[in-house]
Order: structure tokens, then C-alpha cells, then sequence
């Protein structure tokens, strides 16, 4: 019988091993899988929200607020003069009625606004900078260049909340992988304690099959594979409750990105990812299972 | 074929099991292991199953040396040797015929191969109608024909028993010392370890007797070590 022959029969006798056993290899495989979907979903959850924060932070936006009597044709030569400006991608200026008009559609208070004695809202000018001008430093020097404007009465720079948003991002994805890292502890710790049983519950069939010849290799192997199936089923089963996860959560995470902009599009989990996925469950198994049967086989021998 | 010398075997924190043995058992022969209880007959089987080293001495099989042969090295000897238990030592969880396989695949001998052959152990022992039974729906003496049946199949060298008749009656102990002779005809060594002093009458085999560890009777060099008339068992 060759290696590849061996292997296959005992890959298959593994599997059927698994499958008499089924109650208690679900439960390990099912612990696997629980504690494998976890930093999965997070992983996903942060991927998108960091492609949402990348979709602002490609457009930050300057609101100039004028002072309140600044007319119309003053605005619109400030627009001329702007757009001059090599830093600057787009100009528009909004005129207190205009703003009032969007501040009815947004508030949906509609005509009661129009019980105000006189429109509140100041005119603005809403700047777009130039794509070689989103970096922070850029945005901050043309910021005070736009307080410099006469009319000018605030500036306010709508990056600074996405930059938050980030940097909060940036300590959940160094949560993450600190979370990840411990519960693939929790998949190792939990395979090779299941190896552990299976290698004492085998006790007497070890000792037999190396009274009769087998040889190390040949008592690890079917441990080896049990380790490395276990992992492979707790990824897949882990792929589907993260699949299952994602579903239930899409449609108000949908609605609430719909907020933001309109054409961002969550994604679930990427072929890439569970690529990783199945890779890090097997993988685990398998290492798990080596360190268990490293331990506790070489304490069986025949008396 | 197995070669004992000067070989002393001392368990932790116990007495010597066996002192200064010397003995040669050649491919051809049979022998029969005696000594009352606790002489060292398991010991000695031991040391040649590697399942324990000697203290001192040597232990030769096929040139090499059992005490000082390595970990990985002990499995390819194990398979030159087949081992009969008392009790048998049988699987529960899987057929007769599965057993006797196993001698067979742990030597990595294909599956298609490994079926003829333990079809032949079977039916050397008689035993091919029972293939798909599973052990416990055996008698002690068929299960112990399992035993033989899974010792013999991978064509071993050398046939170890120890107390194999044990708990067998007359009639079947005879059987299965019968066996034992047809295996050796047919060019296996065997040494089998036995209180059954009947088959030294009847087998008109060579006989090593221990006595508290010391090799006192040895038939095998046609000479005896020890009193001609120092009482059996
Ligand atoms: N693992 C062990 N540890 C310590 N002492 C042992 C061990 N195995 C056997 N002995 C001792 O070695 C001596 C020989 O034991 P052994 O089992 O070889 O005798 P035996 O001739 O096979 O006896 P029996 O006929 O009862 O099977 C005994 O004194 C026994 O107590
Ligand atoms: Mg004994």
C-alpha cells in the first residue's frame, strides 16, 4: 500500500470515526465553529466600516458660513474668486433661502418654520477641495485661508469627525485582532483536549497496535486527521453562521449606511476571506492535535 | 534466530526478574517456556517483544541488539514477531476478520492483499465463518485462535506465547498447542510460556525452566544447568 493509499484509507476511517462518535464530535466541532465565527463577523463588520470611513475621507467637505447679510451677488463673486484657487475642486454658494428651503425638506417641519418672525440661517459657501488636497495638513491650511474671507464667520471642516471615526476604528481593529488571536487559543485549547480524550478512550487499541507493530506514525495519524477534520468543519460550520449572521444583520446596517451615502454597498464575507478561514480552522486543528498527541502519546506503551 | 547473553532484568525497585539467562533459540525451533509463578517467564517474552529492556546482557535478534535498538526501530521488529496473549487482547469495537487485518495494516500491506491473507490465517485456525463476528460473540477458545490468527498472518519469524492455554480446558488447549507445531513445521520459531506441564509429555518439546529468575533448565543446548530431577512446575 502506498503513502497516498494509506492516507486516503486512513483520512476515510477518520471520517467514519467522526461520524460514529457524531454527538460528541459536533459538540467540539460546533465549539470550533462558534468561537471561529466570531472574529470572522468582526472581521467583516470592520472591513466595511473602514471602506465607509475610505468612502468619506475621499471628499472632505469645508462649510463657510458668511455673515447673515451678504448678498447674493457679494456670494457669487466669492464663488469666481475661489474656484481660482488651484486647492479647490468645486465652489457652490448657498443662500439663506436655499438653505432654509433644504432645512424644511431635512427637518420635515415644513411650514411651521415659516412662523419665524425672520429666516435664522446664515448664506454659505460649500467647498469641495481639489483630490490632491483631501490630506489633514491640506485641508487645515486651506481652512484658515477661508477664515481669511472678510464675510467669513466660521469655517467648520467635516473631516474631523470622519478622522475620529477612524481612529475609533483603529482601536476596534486592534481589539479584533487581540480577540481573534485569544479565541484561536480557545479553538487549539479545545481541539487538543478532545484529542487528548480521544487518545485516552483509544488507550488499549494503542497499545495493541504497537504491540503488534504499528509504528509512531501510524498511531499519530488518525489523530492528526481527526484534529485537522474538526478544524476544517468548525471553519465551514463557522462560515455558515457568519453567512447566517450577516443576513439577519444586512438590513439595518443597509438602512443606516443609506444615511451616509448613498452609494455604498455592504459586503459579506469574500471568497478571500473564507479562503482564510477554512485555512485558520484546519490549520489550527492540525496544529492543536500535534501538540496534544506530542504530549500524551508517547506515555502509552504496552506493559 | 534469538540470542540470550548473560541477560539480567531488574524492575524499578524490585528484585531481578532474571539473572545471568543464556540461551539460543534457532529459526527451526520449539520451545517450551516453564517456571512457577513469578519466575520471570513473562519477563523474558518481554524483553524479546521490546516491551521491556534487559538491565544487562545481550539480546540478540537477526543481529541486532534489543537493549541498546532505537524507539523508531522497535515497531519493524515487533512485526518480524507475533504475540499471543493469555487474554487475548482483541479489539471489541470490530470484526474477527478486522483484528487479523490489523496485523496486516499497520505493516502497510494493501487491503486487496491483506483480505486473502487473513482468509488463510482464518481458516489455518478454523475460523473463516465467524469473519464478520465481533469478538465477544466468541468463545474464549475461538478468541484466542483470533489472537493466534492475527500472530501469524503477517508471516512472522518468531511466534511468542505467552500462557496460551491459560484458561482453556484439556481438549482445546491441545488444539491450540497443536497449532503451534503447524506453524513451527512450516519454519516459525516458537516459544510459548506455559503451566500446562501435560504438553511437555505430549509435544516432546525442548524446555527452558526458570526458577526465580535464573535459567536452570535448557533443553535447547541438550544439556541441563541445573538437578536432572529438580521439580517441575
Ligand atoms: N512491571 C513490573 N514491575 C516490577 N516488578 C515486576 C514487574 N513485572 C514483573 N515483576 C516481577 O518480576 C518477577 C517475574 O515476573 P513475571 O511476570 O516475569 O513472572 P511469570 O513467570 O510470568 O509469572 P506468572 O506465571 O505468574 O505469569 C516477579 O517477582 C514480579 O513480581
Ligand atoms: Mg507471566
Amino acid at each position: 500500500m502506498n503513502w497516498f493509499e494509506q492516507n486516503r484509507s486512513e483520512l476515510v476511517a477518520s471520517l467514519q470515526r467522526l461520524l460514529d462518535n457524531s454527538f460528541s464530535s459536533f459538540m467540539s466541532i460546533a465549539v470550533v465553529a462558534i468561537t471561529l465565527s466570531l472574529p470572522t463577523i468582526m472581521q467583516v463588520v470592520v472591513g466595511n466600516a473602514e471602506r465607509l470611513g475610505q468612502s468619506w475621507e475621499g471628499r472632505p467637505q469645508l462649510s463657510v458660513f458668511l455673515a447673515p447679510g451678504t448678498t447674493e451677488s457679494r456670494g457669487l463673486e466669492l464663488v469666481l474668486e475661489l474656484q481660482g484657487k488651484l486647492e479647490i475642486a468645486q465652489v457652490e454658494f448657498i443662500s439663506a433661502d436655499q438653505a432654509m428651503q433644504e432645512f424644511k425638506m431635512l427637518s420635515g417641519l415644513g411650514s411651521a418654520v415659516e412662523l419665524l418672525p425672520n429666516n435664522p440661517l446664515p448664506p454659505s459657501l460649500l467647498v469641495l477641495p481639489d483630490s490632491e488636497f483631501v490630506s489633514a495638513e491640506a485641508t487645515a491650511l486651506l481652512r484658515t485661508q477661508l477664515q481669511e474671507i472678510p464675510e467669513a464667520e466660521d469655517v467648520q471642516l467635516d473631516l474631523e469627525w470622519i478622522q475620529r471615526f477612524n481612529s475609533m476604528l483603529n482601536i476596534v481593529r486592534r481589539g479584533a485582532q487581540i480577540v481573534s488571536l485569544l479565541l484561536a487559543l480557545t479553538v487549539v485549547l479545545t481541539v487538543s483536549n478532545m484529542i487528548r480524550l480521544a487518545i485516552s478512550n483509544r488507550k488499549e487499541e494503542i497499545e495493541i497496535i504497537k504491540l503488534i507493530g504499528g509504528s509512531d506514525a501510524f498511531v499519530r495519524r488518525p489523530f492528526l486527521y481527526q484534529g485537522f477534520l474538526t478544524g476544517l468543519a468548525g471553519a465551514l460550520l463557522a462560515a455558515l453562521i457568519t453567512y447566517a449572521v450577516l443576513l439577519w444583520m444586512s438590513g439595518p446596517i443597509e438602512q443606516l449606511t443609506d444615511l451616509y451615502g448613498a452609494n455604498f454597498e455592504t459586503r459579506g464575507l469574500s471568497i478571500h476571506s473564507l479562503g482564510w478561514l477554512i485555512l485558520a480552522g484546519a490549520g489550527l486543528g492540525l496544529f492543536a492535535s500535534v501538540l496534544s498527541v506530542s504530549q500524551h502519546l508517547k506515555n502509552i506503551e504496552p506493559r | 534466530m534469538i540470542r540470550f547473553v548473560n541477560v539480567g532484568k531488574r524492575y524499578p525497585g524490585g528484585q531481578d526478574a532474571l539473572r545471568k539467562v543464556d540461551f539460543e533459540l534457532s529459526q527451526s525451533d520449539m520451545a517450551l517456556l516453564i517456571g512457577v509463578s513469578g519466575a520471570g517467564k513473562s519477563t523474558l517474552l518481554k524483553l524479546i517483544s521490546v516491551i521491556e529492556r534487559p538491565t544487562y546482557g545481550q539480546i540478540i535478534i537477526d543481529g541486532r541488539n534489543l537493549r541498546t535498538v532505537k524507539r523508531r526501530d522497535i515497531a519493524p521488529i515487533r512485526r518480524q514477531i507475533g504475540i499471543i496473549f493469555q487474554d487475548h487482547k482483541l479489539l471489541h469495537d470490530r470484526t474477527v476478520f478486522d483484528n487479523v487485518a490489523l496485523s496486516l495494516v499497520v505493516a502497510g500491506i494493501s487491503y486487496r492483499e491483506s483480505a486473502k491473507r487473513v482468509r488463510a490465517a482464518l481458516d489455518k485456525v478454523g475460523l473463516l465463518k465467524k469473519e464478520n463476528m465481533m469478538p465477544i460473540a466468541l468463545s474464549g477458545g475461538e478468541q484466542q485462535r483470533v489472537g493466534i490468527a492475527r500472530a501469524v498472518v503477517n508471516r512472522p519469524a518468531i511466534l511468542l506465547a505467552d500462557e496460551p492455554t491459560g484458561n482453556l480446558d484439556a481438549a482445546l488447549s491441545d488444539e491450540i498447542m497443536d497449532l503451534f507445531l503447524e506453524f513451527n513445521k512450516v519454519g516459525t520459531a516458537v516459544l510459548i510460556a506455559t503451566h500446562d506441564l501435560r504438553q511437555i509429555e505430549r509435544l516432546q518439546k525442548p524446555v527452558l525452566q526458570l526458577d526465580h529468575g535464573k535459567l536452570i533448565r535448557n533443553d535447547l543446548d541438550g544439556r541441563l544447568t541445573a538437578h536432572p530431577n529438580h521439580e517441575l512446575v
